[in-house]
């Protein structure tokens, strides 16, 4: 099949991956539950002392303290992060469709059970211990899946529209949360929203397919970039990670994922804070709370499209300098307090941050092979979690030096080596070329 | 297992994002439990205990992974072995490390099979493999440093983090006592030369029934016999790594 197209059942599959990818972000939407079920407010304050007692406007619910509120998201984060990789590994060996279905039926259930039992423990086990595990299980089936129909001239954007669900999920669901907890209370939202995670992880897993074996997916025309940087062979997880362009990989995660961040937390709150003058944006609320969102789930779907034009490296060094430029610039940016100015920053970090989330599917799998790559990339998504640090390093910073302006210059310094390496990181060569 | 919060009133629980503002926490008396953590009647509030065996998990396969990555990046390479880099806790787990993390609050994985022989350094690098568990322990205790910090900018309280923080720091700690199948414990046995098979044998088997039975002796007579010693050192970890 040179040249040619991919076959409709390959759309279909990308399509259905972002179906289950748009159900499975309902972690974003947390904080629309938090919101009536902590204790209320009173004179700046919350009052604890209505922890446990009856919500007025939900029979059989108790308020709950701040803490408790952030237990069962935390635990969902925690085991979401423990099960992605056996996720991965049930993806490679059993099919999409056991993976996003059985991850689909976990979180559907456990939304059901948080629902009907009305309790903290059943927030706890519903929505953190199997929300989490089906989130884990699930995330981690539909991008590979999709990534094996096409060739690579066309992996960015595939990657780039089956993650960008994750991302847009913060655009839909946290309206419909509320919408829902208003016609039909907290119990009701739990429960309609799992019957239709149920109906669509379903549907659209069902509809998740691998390539016959056998499949060669279309050959890139000869100009493709992205094209020329590919391996033939499947390599193994133990022998990937022996491969110094493993590691490579992790850093350019780690890079992007540090940047991102670090502007997210510390420029956002300001925003909000300066955006609270203008009446505009005060009258539509909307546009800030999904801004991030859907340039986040933008950023996923843009940076994969052009990576597969300009080549991927070129796409990682386009997006790194122009967020090391932001970050060197931050200081100013957070003194003047500029409305434009602070929205095209925080623009930038997640543009940036979404597109390293569809850059590292598609790069793992140029460099090491389609077969094991629910495994593989689990093992490169660790430079996620690693990227973490920084925010946490920022504020060692801050506290010793009294301002972040020098975490911003780090995190830029670890951009431009991420640009550095993702220069030089060329495929390996497996022993059997 | 009453659920924490329902009975309990804001008086007596720890106004811990309050105290956070202040930056003098998370010394360890801002928890509402002492670190480390052990599970007791009177700490058994569920959410605590569901977010204690999360971290045990964890803690579990980071420690086990990161000992068979680094045994496999030394030259210890098994392509297709089953039981490395599924990152799968299950088959991770082991009875008595189990049992241990709820009699003393730490504990560790299957013992991970590592081949000296194949390294260039046998005894160098098969310490090296057998670090890896606890500075991976202490890695993760970091991670969720970071997200105790990313998030109060969501508004909310990082008890949940806090936890996996502190059991990652026990277990990384705790991991320095000279028995197998703790990390330096297996690295001097797996030293030994070959002539003592039995030896290494014997001492592999008593290891671990030898912690278990220290730390419930420990328990049932509250004489401290092991823990007065390590104890301060993983509440001074702790507040170091949390920046307090």
């Amino acid at each position: 099949m040179a040249a040619g197209k991919v076959p409709g059942r390959a759309w279909v599959t990308v399509f259905a991956g972002t179906a289950i990818n748009l159900c499975l972000g309902i972690l974003y939407a947390w904080s629309v539950w938090v919101k009536y079920l902590k204790v209320p407010m009173k004179e700046g304050k919350l009052m604890l002392e209505l922890a446990g007692t009856p919500i007025p406007q939900f029979p059989g619910w108790s308020y709950l303290t701040a803490a408790q509120c952030s237990t069962p998201f935390s635990l969902c984060v925690i085991i979401f992060a423990l099960f992605m990789i056996p996720g991965g590994r049930i993806q490679d060996k059993l099919g999409p469709r056991v993976g996003a279905i059985t991850g689909g039926l976990f979180l559907a259930i456990g939304c059901i059970i948080a629902g009907l039992s009305k309790s903290y423990a059943g927030l706890i086990i519903g929505f953190g211990i199997l929300g989490g595990i089906g989130m884990g299980i699930g995330y981690a089936a539909p991008t590979p899946a999709a990534l094996k129909w096409f060739g690579p001239h066309q992996r960015g954007l595939v990657a780039g529209l089956v993650v960008s669900g994750y991302g847009g999920a913060a655009l839909y669901i946290s309206p419909l949360g509320e919408f829902l907890i208003r016609s039909t209370g907290l119990t009701g939202s739990f429960v309609i929203l799992g019957i239709f995670f149920a109906t669509v992880t379903i549907i659209a897993g069902s509809l998740l397919k691998w390539p016959e074996p056998g499949y060669v997916p279309p050959a890139a025309p000869a100009t493709s970039m992205a094209a020329r940087a590919v391996t033939a062979v499947d390599w193994a997880p133990s022998e990937m990670v022996k491969t110094w362009q493993f590691y490579a990989l992790v850093w350019l995660f780690i890079a992007t994922t540090q940047s991102g961040l670090l502007i997210i937390a510390n420029a956002a709150p300001i925003l909000n804070k300066a955006a609270k003058g203008v009446e505009f944006l005060q009258r539509n609320a909307w546009i800030l709370a999904s801004y991030g969102g859907l340039v986040n789930a933008l950023g996923r779907i843009g940076t994969g499209k052009y990576s597969d034009i300009i080549g991927r490296d070129n796409a990682y060094t386009i997006n790194c300098l122009v967020s090391a430029l932001c970050l060197f610039l931050m200081p100013w940016i957070i003194a003047s307090g500029n409305l434009v100015l602070l929205f095209l920053a925080v623009g930038i970090a997640y543009w940036q941050y979404g597109g390293g989330l569809s850059l590292l599917p598609s790069y793992t799998a140029d460099f090491f092979g389609p077969k094991n790559l629910g495994m593989n990339y689990g093992l490169v998504f660790l430079g996620w979690g690693l990227g973490f640090f920084m925010t946490r390093l920022g504020g060692t910073i801050e506290d010793l030096t009294g301002s972040l302006t020098w975490a911003f210059y780090l995190s830029a310094l670890v951009l431009i080596i991420g640009v550095i390496v993702c220069r030089l990181a060329k495929r390996p060569m497996h022993v059997t070329e | 297992m009453a659920v924490r919060g329902s009975e309990e009133k804001a008086g007596q629980r720890p106004a811990f994002s309050l105290v956070w503002e202040e930056r003098k926490i998370i010394t360890v008396p801002g928890t509402p439990w002492s670190i480390p953590y052990i599970p007791h009647p009177d700490n058994l509030a569920f959410d605590v205990f569901v977010s204690f065996v999360v971290s045990a998990l964890l803690a579990i396969m980071i420690n086990a992974e990161a000992q068979a990555w680094v045994a496999t990046i030394l030259g210890d390479v098994r392509p297709g072995a089953k039981d490395r880099f599924h990152f799968n806790v299950l088959f991770h787990l082991s009875f008595l490390g189990s049992l241990c993390y709820l009699v003393a609050g730490f504990g560790w994985p299957k013992p991970m099979d590592i081949d000296p022989p194949k390294f260039r350094h046998p005894c160098l690098y098969l310490l090296l493999a057998r670090l890896a568990g606890p500075v991976a322990n202490i890695l993760l205790a970091n991670i969720a440093a970071s997200l105790v910090f990313l998030i109060k900018y969501l508004d909310m309280d990082p008890l949940v983090f806090m936890m996996v923080l502190g059991v990652n720091v026990t277990t990384a700690v705790y991991h320095l006592l000279p028995l197998p199948p703790l990390t330096i414990g297996s690295w001097l046995v797996g030293c030994l030369p070959d002539r003592v098979q039995t030896l290494k044998r014997v001492l592999n088997f008593i290891g671990p029934i030898l912690i278990v039975a220290i730390f419930l002796v420990e328990r049932i007579t509250h004489q401290g016999i092991v823990s007065p010693y390590l104890n301060p050192l993983v509440v001074r970890l702790v507040r170091f790594i949390i920046g307090s």
